[in-house]
């Protein structure tokens, strides 16, 4: 019996040994599959969300990023751009998405129509560079509230 | 005041008792008169104690030492319940700070209980308490992941929210199993036979939505649950209790729709949810057992990444000529394409670099600068992206896992069949990812005309998962198949059958090529083969699946085999469906035909 499963485990499935490459403070933070595990497929990975680190990270923990001027005790803001800047850039230049109603949400702003759009036409001034920092996006947006 | 009034109606009830308070002096109760009321009103029988432990016939499920007081805590509920009011009493082992649910339950059960402990700050709980903040929760369903059976089954786990508004900060509870094991058959043997730990975390559902939505392509499902305030309250204080605690991990049943199950059952009293299942827990059988508790509110769809893609590439774009040279040769865009279609090649190509980028195809440097350039050039038209992606069906509405079904065909004989999980190609795919079949310990027995009763096949494992390929992903569509065969109603082989092809089609119907080899091995005999499928299956109209196959297979021993199937499955309701199926097969009489039909119950 332990010889089927085995063999079952065997058909190239996935471990999901996941990299999250959440390091800086700007873009590139996606969580990306690990190259050493994607021969080795295995049961029970994708299905039940198996990964290593285990706690209760619970949302807006402090983070390790640089504060903006606007919103510095906002620590809720602050840890959420930081670990979602490539989807906040994404929906800002979309001129929607969750993410961005989410950030406008925390930022209490009232009219997240004219909002999304002054900021789409000002996608370039808010994710100006390629080493962009949460901080710098959050000033930027706040200029636009 | 309230404590007053309990104080009250004990005495009127417990005659023992108000003998014992003239002893005593009323303002000067002893231990031991808890002690007599808990023994009096059998509190440790009380079966929300038995919950709030974990117990099932007659022992806990948790398997830490950690999560009991008494040394005896997991098997002995009495213990474990006059040792935690002793600890309480004597401020010992931090029980006021670690389980605050259980010292409510006894502070609300025992009265006289809240005077008598040593009371003191919890603070790292009430930071807990103020970061969660739940007012809402919610049962998360990712679902199946197509070519990637280990999550054909799906997963579940909760979300606990303070607004509706802002869901993506709000916080997902989940249980799994806790490993580092990168060897896929090291992480199968101990995931099935319960040597890895399972533990509850919680992390922000944003992190969930990246890993399901965005990494593994895997569409969302949420159903808000009905529950008040002091319920949630109670899950909330519940989960902190198990923080630092493990249950051994078993993927078939102990799994994590299971254990979700368990902070449902001591949020509200009267659920009765974890006892419904004794071999397996399938993560969409442990939602619909919510339905008679009329728990679920609302259902909501969460497209994965992947949806979006296919969505823009067969639905929005209008002209395809250019988007393949724009996506992988960096060509600008063309003039001649329409604005509309210039956003949607740029929201697409957008979509694909993320895609590339989270299967490690791209560096993280090129990445950021192709991804910034394509979002600056994005936002230069000022029109909102607004893609309007269908539901499919709610998973809620499919079939349960477990299928008994009767058969009867034209050569006179009748076929009975049981099986535990899942779902295969005759069953109606509704609420079920489309071409990915699983089925496990599959039982097929046959009564031929004037034979016994006898064993036609024991399926141990069988999969098939038909990804369809496009323009841009090409995955390899594969099957295993492995059982032990009454083979063409001749002899008894033990089976082994993996294929591997090719799919093309849409989200309604597809087609699909293989290449396989089927083994069929005894002691005294042994049959190859090599042979292939062509197959088209169509789920197009509502309630009636179609589906045909032509496969060849060349066998040793000079045997040669054509067949053909034709089937159709008209689904009466969710959990019942007829089956009509005509087949030919030439391998030992030329143009053998039969035509079975046969129903089908789920449950």
């Amino acid at each position: 019996m332990k010889k089927i499963i085995s063999l079952i485990a065997a058909i190239g499935l996935t471990t999901a040994v996941y990299a999250n490459e959440n390091t800086g403070c700007g873009l590139g933070s996606l969580i990306i599959k690990d190259q050493s595990s994607s021969v080795l497929q295995a049961l029970a990975a994708t299905t039940n969300g198996t990964s290593g680190n285990q706690t209760f990270g619970i949302t807006s923990g402090t983070s390790n990023c640089n504060k903006p001027s606007d919103f510095v005790s906002n620590d809720k803001l602050n840890k959420f751009v930081e670990e979602n800047m490539d989807e906040l850039a994404l929906d800002i230049s979309a001129g929607k998405g969750e993410t961005l109603s989410t950030v406008a949400k925390l930022m209490n702003v009232e009219n997240n129509e004219a909002f999304s759009a002054k900021l789409q036409s000002n996608f370039t001034n808010i994710y100006s560079n390629e080493n962009v920092t949460s901080a710098a996006v959050i000033d930027s947006i706040a200029k636009y509230m | 005041m309230i404590q007053l009034l309990n104080i009250c109606n004990f005495f009127n009830r417990k005659s023992k008792y108000l003998l014992l308070a003239f002893l005593f002096s009323s303002s000067c109760y002893s231990s031991s008169d808890i002690s007599l009321y808990v023994e009096q009103n059998k509190l440790y029988e009380n079966p929300y104690w038995a919950k709030l432990l974990h117990y099932r016939d007659g022992s806990s499920e948790i398997d830490s030492d950690n999560f009991f007081i008494s040394k005896e805590g997991k098997t002995n509920l009495k213990k474990e319940l006059f040792e935690t009011i002793d600890s309480l009493q004597k401020g010992q082992n931090n029980v006021l700070c670690r389980f605050p649910l259980r010292v409510k339950w006894l502070k609300q059960n025992i009265p006289t209980l809240e005077n008598k402990i040593i009371n003191y700050e919890c603070s790292e709980l009430n930071e807990y308490l103020s970061l969660i903040d739940a007012k809402y929760v919610t049962m998360v369903f990712p679902t199946a992941h197509i070519n990637s059976p280990a999550s054909m089954y799906g997963h579940t786990f909760l979300r606990v929210s303070s607004s509706n508004d802002t869901a993506l900060i709000s916080n997902a509870i989940n249980y799994a199993a806790k490993t580092n094991d990168t060897n896929g058959l090291i992480f199968a043997y101990k995931g099935l036979f319960g040597e890895y730990e399972g533990r509850y975390s919680i992390l922000p559902y944003y992190e969930k939505i990246k890993e399901y939505n965005n990494l593994e392509q895997r569409d969302i499902w949420e159903y808000d649950l009905d529950l008040n305030e002091e319920e949630v309250n109670r899950l909330v204080l519940h989960t902190f209790e198990l923080k630092d605690s493990y249950s051994d991990y078993y993927f078939f049943k102990e799994n994590c729709s299971y254990n979700i199950l368990w902070l449902l059952e001591i949020a509200r009293d009267d659920l009765d949810l974890v006892s419904k299942f004794t071999f397996k827990t399938v993560p969409l059988d442990s939602i619909k057992i919510l339905k008679p508790y009329n728990l679920i509110k609302e259902s909501k769809y969460r497209h994965s990444s992947m949806k979006k893609m296919k969505h823009i590439l067969e639905d929005k774009i209008e002209n395809k000529e250019f988007l393949e040279s724009f996506v992988n040769e960096n060509k600008n865009l063309n003039e001649n394409l329409s604005v509309d279609d210039k956003i949607s090649y740029l929201d697409f190509k957008i979509s694909y670099l993320q895609y590339q980028r989270a299967n490690n195809k791209i560096e993280k440097k090129e990445y950021i600068k192709k991804y910034l350039e394509l979002l600056k050039q994005r936002s230069t038209y000022s029109v909102v992206s607004d893609y309007e992606i269908k539901a499919p069906i709610n998973p809620l509405d499919s079939h349960d896992s477990a299928r008994i079904s009767f058969y009867y065909d034209s050569s006179d004989s009748f076929e009975l069949s049981l099986k535990p999980v899942y779902n295969d190609i005759y069953d109606i795919s509704d609420g079920y990812l489309q071409g990915a079949y699983i089925n496990f310990f599959d039982l097929n027995l046959k009564k031929q005309k004037d034979e016994n009763i006898k064993l036609d096949r024991f399926t141990i494992l069988k999969i098939k998962s038909l990804a369809p390929r496009d323009m841009f992903f090409k995955p390899i569509s594969w099957g295993i198949d492995l059982a032990y065969e009454h083979f063409k109603d001749q002899s008894d082989y033990f089976k082994i059958k993996p294929e591997a092809g090719i799919s093309y089609g849409t989200s309604k119907d597809f087609i699909y090529l293989m290449f396989g080899s089927n083994v069929y091995y005894k002691q005294s005999d042994q049959l190859f083969s090599l042979g292939s499928s062509l197959g088209f299956v169509t789920n197009r109209f509502d309630n009636i699946k179609l589906g045909l196959e032509y496969s060849y297979d060349k066998y040793n021993k000079g045997l040669e085999n054509n067949q053909f199937e034709l089937f159709s499955t008209y689904k009466l309701d969710a959990n019942a469906s007829l089956t009509l199926k005509y087949i030919n097969d030439d391998l030992y009489k030329q143009n053998d035909e039969k035509v079975k039909v046969g129903i089908s119950y789920y449950f």
